[in-house]
């Protein structure tokens, strides 16, 4: 089955996943400038747990409606709507539904397998996103934004349709934490 | 009774005054850790990478999955602006460029001093708390207040790790994880 059955299916019959990520974010000559990994989860639609571990802690959670960065080295927590969040990227993409995706990219398969996602508006301030599936899922997303800068994520060890527990996909900032609320639907 | 008395300010001034000498020696330098910028309208938390060559600066500030990342590449003749959105444009001055497309007014002239925990030369400092080695706990220049909250020390140096900078409708709170001081032995 094709790349694009492939996608089509991940949308039509994985509710979420979990596992492990590990992002690698090489400049326009290929030279690493960043690396980090942590742990994921998706549950479709619009939730997501992004736990980046290291080397620099921070949790970006989509709770549905709105979206929370706690950044525990910053010891700052920014939240906003999920609506005006295009620039989470993939972790966004991968857990809207296909139409939601084909409103946003025009897509297509490249000879090599991988997905094409091209935007329809440069409101994503992205060049170009890729995605090779494997084993049902996007095992690989590679974004390109404007400054020739790779940001390739990986997914590991991926679960699908597990009983994943609510409360994961909810967050409670403690009361020493320093929350920023911006865009408009302020609570 | 008296109490011991703490260093006085003249000697935490001496710590102070050697502290930046040699900190100005070390030309070739590079800063990285997380900077989380806050204006009345926008947040962005980021990994933040600053070099220095001698005048020659770059700050590469990049948001998670790539959307929302800049660059600025200058020295004192002037600075060019990339951003994830396509966009390069060059100035003399590179906070106006910066505020231009991001909406972020940062003192980006003075920032090498203040990152490295000194004052920027040339400038009226309005007020300066230093600790008991001389160290910059707060500060008021430019019309910037900066705070260290913590330090390390690299080498022989001692340098902030976590720094916090409020202005006109802007704060940066910056943690930096990592200083490269170059091969230069200090």
């Amino acid at each position: 089955a094709d790349a694009r059955a492939a996608l089509e299916s991940y949308f039509s019959e994985v509710e979420n996943l979990e596992g492990d990520f590990e992002q690698i974010v090489r400049d326009e000559d290929g030279q690493v400038i960043e690396e980090s990994q942590g742990t994921m989860a998706i549950q479709r639609p619009n939730r997501f747990d992004w736990v980046y571990e290291a080397p620099y802690a921070q949790r970006i959670v989509a709770d549905g409606e709105r979206l929370w960065i706690h950044d525990k080295d910053l010891q700052q927590v920014t939240v906003r709507p999920l609506q005006d969040t295009l620039g989470t990227g993939p972790a966004l993409l991968l857990s809207g539904d296909l139409a939601g995706l084909e409103e946003q990219f025009s897509i297509e398969v490249a000879d090599d397998g991988w997905v094409i996602l091209n935007p329809r508006d440069d409101e994503w301030e992205v060049d170009g996103v890729r995605l090779r599936m494997g084993d049902g899922v996007p095992a690989e997303v590679v974004v390109e934004d404007g400054l020739g800068q790779k940001n390739q994520l990986l997914l590991h060890n991926v679960r699908t349709n597990a009983s994943l527990d609510d409360n994961r996909f909810r967050f409670e900032p403690d009361d020493d934490m320093d929350v920023i609320e911006q865009g408009e639907s302020r609570p | 009774c008296a109490t011991v008395p703490d260093r006085d300010d003249a000697e935490r001034e001496a710590l102070l005054e050697e502290r930046t000498e040699r900190l100005e020696a070390v030309s070739v330098w590079q800063a990285s850790g997380r900077a989380g910028i806050t204006t009345p309208d926008d947040s962005a938390s980021l990994s933040m990478d600053w070099r220095q060559a001698g005048e020659a600066y770059r700050l590469d500030l990049r948001a998670p999955m790539g959307a929302g990342s800049f660059r600025l590449q200058g020295d004192d003749q002037g600075v060019v602006l990339q951003t994830s959105d396509g966009v390069t444009d060059s100035a003399a001055d590179p906070s106006e460029l910066l505020f231009r497309y991001t909406g972020f007014d940062l003192p980006v002239a003075v920032l090498p001093w203040w990152l490295r925990g000194v004052p920027a030369p040339g400038m009226e400092v309005t007020s300066m708390e230093l600790d008991r080695q001389g160290r910059i706990e707060r500060m008021e220049q430019a019309g910037w207040t900066i705070e260290y909250t913590a330090y390390d020390t690299v080498g022989s140096l001692d340098l902030p790790v976590r720094l916090f900078l409020e202005g006109e409708g802007v704060r940066l709170r910056a943690h930096i994880r990592d200083w490269d001081t170059g091969d230069s032995d200090i």
